[in-house]
């Protein structure tokens, strides 16, 4: 029994559902196939994201800048602080050249076990800039030495109305309601989602961004020990930080995102909610108020895509924190869905590669996310824990393998590359046993003055760089 | 810092180009390197054809490419032309290149493929500027201006194995590289932790190492004979475990790629090279005799032969370890797929890059060695795949040869693709490793897989804007492809650069 997919329904709250909505409107609109999004009130307080999201936002028409100028902050990385050992960025961007068939990262290694006093993320241009509360986009100079991306900070409310715009011109409907029950059809697939409102959309296909009565709850854990989160809101900083913060507490982690009128912060931890408030003040250093508490059980949901109910974003991660935007899981989602959309209802072609590649991608942002908690140096026990746990296998490998000579082993489907990684690895404190030889070719002089030449590139770049507040203040 | 010892057992192009990269990539003070090989002691030397990444190895090494053509006798090579195998008497190249260009925002496939199903576009062939050079017997390097269709292609060589281990030889020994003449009788193995502490020669001389490279191709002296590494066997997948090889003469301009044409036995490769054509017959041995087999070669020469065929015996498979202990087996001794995708010499140039990338110290740090290994065994499967499916999807002979290979159970690997491919014109991109989507595209198409749909985004293409932009496409091919040179006139050129 065939049905040709002609109606998709779009379920979700915050910015997930629309950016859905609004990719699908544009790539399935000369398929025939008419769109309605259906929002569940709950729209985040802000929303950090990664570089790749700007051209998906190009592609659907939203202005990233405007939105930015109106009520948000560019993000040139993230600081990891108070992990035990000293601060460090990871930024959006590299670190510098290879030297020939040398790697920056082995170069690096060399010089540091020769004596220089220099971190790693000393030698990018973004970790640099942020620091001085700075901000630049990339251009020639800055691209012969490094990609310099960015990420934006976004006002949750702002940037849900800015989607909630394109979408609705893109020709999308729009239903307010939750969806309370989902009505099959004899074969089994979703045909009518029942809203609390007692509304009824009859149905093709459904794409989710939240738990729905129709998913399957398989979920595989994630071993972070995180279970409570807690979202709060201060007063902007004076000298607008282009970075969000990752600061480690005594059983948690606050993400601390500076926007141009506010500061957010998502606080996740574990134990009781008692003194979280006050550990986040602490963390953010500023008075905060205190918008949302709720529970947190980080893990990947086992299929996204099963029959027609099509799950993603937070309907198959839950993994919070600023370096690791859910957002970038529902733009990868896409464009795979837009190339692997069923015509017919029933139809899984496209299911067991649209599932195999979105938990790997999960997985590996996991990893990510994971490592610095686990390569932490606190004393607490929870952290003593993390330090000495079991760690997914990949993970594992990635990180022995760095302590042995400081290369980067990269599995399908990861986010973060190398540079992400040697920065998580080296502002962790990670030595490198041994570097390959490829970068013992250079003389220790040529190579010392190497690197003394790329830090003054850094210094006369960063000091010709305009303050990010003045990014923000609209064109004349 | 002692320099670590690096022992390198057996010449051929394994060994020279292990040799010629650890000499020329890693100061003195990293190692020093020795090679070992035995003038008694052919080299297969069957991996004429490459694939474009040999380039990259050249550049990194500071190898001049007149100066390299000139001496190995090389041709420049487009694609491999498979005949025969989707059907009977059909014939597709798959190029080192891609199709057309992106339609709608969607891979170009995708449009293809509605078009196909519209009636109004052409197999894949004439949307690729590599395969028209090919069949035009056309060649130039690709342009630099990503915006000009001739720049969606990359090109590999064609040249003579001896002469290209020769060709490393000369540039390794130039590099400071110490060769010894001997052939190794005995192997001493360390009695606490196994790993291999030298070689002894037939003269008598003992060569300590560190590290020790085994290149000594089928014989595996080091991996296999004194460490046993497990094999992987694939002969089931793979079945052919036979080779005849010999060259001929060349007649008439030389074709700028390499050719396999499948035959009741197996299959048959021809390799024009500047001085002569490079041809052999693989075939699975159950079938038919050697002798049969140099009968069937020799009756489909496409010049006078040049010498007596010469019979190779091999079996598919891998190392599970390739390295194991302090021994890093590269080329034939870790693992032998046939040459119908002329991988050989990419497997162990990929053995000696990531040898460098991971380079140990002594003892080996195991965490060195897990990734290796990890990696190659990556590199060996996806090529594993691709072989198996040009084997699966044909319909021509009616050999036990070819219907067993139809029937087979395919790795669920390939067999997912496969499915993934004709439900949706998709092919997924690796992140590192053979084969690009264009590779496997071209072998689907050429071999009668096709998609039975295609992404809804081309959907709200009009038929009429459709046919437009694919002939667009066509004629850009078409136009672009008059102003190559030929590929003869393109050696010629090359020849003069290095006189």
């Amino acid at each position: 029994m065939s049905r040709a997919v002609t109606r998709v329904a779009v379920v979700g709250a915050g910015p997930a559902p629309w950016l859905a909505a609004a990719v699908l409107a544009g790539s399935l609109a000369g398929s025939g196939v008419a769109i309605t999004v259906i929002t569940i009130p709950g729209v985040p307080t802000a929303v950090a994201t990664l570089p790749p999201l700007a051209g998906l936002h190009r592609r659907i028409g939203v202005d990233s800048d405007r939105l930015v100028r109106a009520a948000g902050a560019y993000s040139l990385g993230v600081q990891f602080v108070g992990f035990g050992g000293n601060d460090f960025f990871v930024p959006f961007g590299g670190h510098g050249p290879a030297i020939g068939d040398a790697p920056f990262a082995a170069l690096y290694s060399r010089a540091r076990d020769a004596g220089l006093r220099v971190a790693f993320e000393d030698f990018s241009l973004n970790a640099a800039a942020a620091k001085q509360g700075r901000f630049f986009v990339a251009d020639a100079a800055s691209t012969a030495y490094a990609l310099c991306d960015h990420g934006f900070h976004l006002h949750g409310a702002a940037y849900v109305a800015a989607l909630e715009a394109v979408t609705r011109r893109a020709g999308a409907a729009v239903v307010a309601g939750t969806p309370v029950v989902a009505e099959r059809d004899a074969a089994g697939l979703v045909a009518r989602l029942v809203l609390d409102t007692g509304a009824v959309i009859e149905t093709d296909v459904v794409i989710t961004c939240t738990d729905l009565p129709a998913l399957s709850d398989t979920w595989t854990r994630w071993p972070i020990p995180f279970d409570r989160r807690l979202i709060a809101v201060g007063a902007a900083l004076d000298r607008l930080p282009a970075f969000g913060r990752s600061v480690a507490t005594a059983r948690g982690v606050a993400d601390i995102l500076p926007l141009v009128d506010a500061t957010a912060v998502d606080y996740r931890f574990a134990g009781a909610d008692d003194a979280a408030l006050a550990e986040a003040t602490a963390a953010a250093g500023m008075r905060l108020r205190v918008v949302a508490r709720d529970a947190l059980a980080p893990g990947r949901r086992a299929n996204s895509w099963v029959g027609n109910v099509i799950a993603i974003g937070e309907a198959v991660v839950r993994l919070d924190g600023v370096a690791t935007p859910v957002l970038h899981m529902v733009q990868l989602a896409l464009a795979l869905l837009v190339t692997l959309f069923p015509r017919d209802a029933g139809e899984q072609a496209g299911a067991r590669e649209f599932n195999r590649r979105t938990a790997l991608a999960a997985d590996r942002l996991c990893d990510f996310h994971l490592a610095p908690l686990c390569l932490n140096r606190r004393a607490e026990p929870i952290w003593a824990a993390l330090r000495t746990g079991e760690l997914p296998t990949l993970l594992r490998d990635k990180l022995d393998l760095f302590a042995a000579n400081g290369e980067v082993a990269l599995a399908s489907d990861e986010t973060f590359l190398h540079d992400s990684w040697q920065a998580v690895c080296f502002g962790s404190g990670m030595v490198p046993a041994r570097t390959t030889p490829l970068a013992d070719r250079l003389r220790d002089a040529e190579l010392a003055a190497e690197l003394q030449r790329r830090l003054r590139f850094i210094r006369e770049q960063v000091g010709a760089m305009p303050e990010h507040r003045a990014w923000l203040t609209p064109p004349r | 810092m002692t320099p670590l010892r690096v022992v390198i057992v057996g010449g051929g192009s394994s060994g020279w180009m292990a040799a010629a990269a650890f000499t020329c990539l890693l100061p003195p003070s990293a190692c020093t390197v020795r090679l070992i090989e035995s003038d008694e002691i052919g080299i297969v030397g069957v991996g004429e054809a490459t694939l474009p990444h040999v380039r990259y190895f050249f550049e990194r090494l500071g190898i001049d490419e007149p100066a390299f053509v000139a001496a190995t006798e090389a041709t420049m090579k487009l694609g491999i032309e498979f005949v025969g195998w989707g059907a009977p008497g059909d014939s597709y190249i798959h190029p080192f290149g891609g199709y057309g260009r992106p339609i709608a925002g969607a891979e170009f496939q995708h449009a293809w493929a509605r078009g196909r199903r519209l009636g109004i576009a052409k197999r894949l062939e004439p949307y690729s500027f590599a395969v028209a050079a090919a069949r035009a017997g056309r060649f130039a390097r690709p342009s630099p201006d990503r915006s000009d269709i001739r720049s969606t292609f990359d090109y590999a060589y064609q040249f003579d194995a001896t002469l290209y281990a020769r060709f490393l030889r000369a540039h390794a020994e130039g590099h400071g590289l110490r060769r010894t003449e001997g052939r190794v009788v005995a192997v001493t193995r360390d009695a606490t932790s196994g790993d291999i502490a030298s070689v002894t020669l037939a003269s008598g001389e003992v060569v300590a190492g560190d590290l020790f490279i085994d290149c000594s191709g089928f014989r595996a002296l080091l991996i296999g004979e004194t460490l046993a590494s497990p094999w992987q066997d694939w002969t089931h997948l793979l079945p052919c475990d036979r080779a005849m090889a010999v060259p001929c003469a060349n007649t008439g301009p030389l074709h700028p790629y390499t050719k396999a044409t499948a035959r009741a036995a197996g299959w048959q490769w021809t390799i024009p090279l500047q001085h002569r054509t490079g041809n052999g017959y693989v075939y699975s041995s159950a079938l038919i005799s050697d002798d049969a087999a140099a009968a069937t070669l020799l009756a489909n020469l496409p010049g006078p032969a040049l010498a007596e065929p010469r019979p190779l015996r091999f079996r598919s498979g891998r190392r599970t370890a390739s390295w194991t202990g302090n021994c890093v087996a590269v080329g034939l001794a870790s693992g032998f797929l046939e040459p119908l995708e002329s991988t050989s010499l990419y497997l162990a140039q990929i053995a000696v890059t990531t040898l460098l990338d991971l380079w140990p110290g002594s003892p080996v740090d195991p965490r060195l060695r897990a990734e290796f290994n990890r990696r190659i065994d990556r590199e060996y499967d996806r090529v594993r795949d691709f072989l198996v499916l040009h084997y699966h999807a044909t319909s021509g002979y009616d050999t036990d040869l070819w219907r067993h290979v139809r029937t087979m159970t395919l790795p669920d690997s390939l067999a997912e693709k496969i499915e993934l491919f004709r439900a949706t014109a998709h092919v997924t991109r690796y992140h590192d490793g053979l084969f690009a989507p264009e590779s496997w595209l071209a072998v689907f198409e050429g071999q009668g897989i096709v998609p039975t749909n295609h992404s809804r985004i081309v959907d709200g293409l009009e038929p009429d804007a459709l046919a437009r932009r694919l002939g667009e496409i066509e004629r850009e091919v078409a136009t672009a492809l008059t102003t190559l040179p030929s590929h003869d006139d393109h050696l010629r050129g090359l020849r003069a650069a290095a006189a």
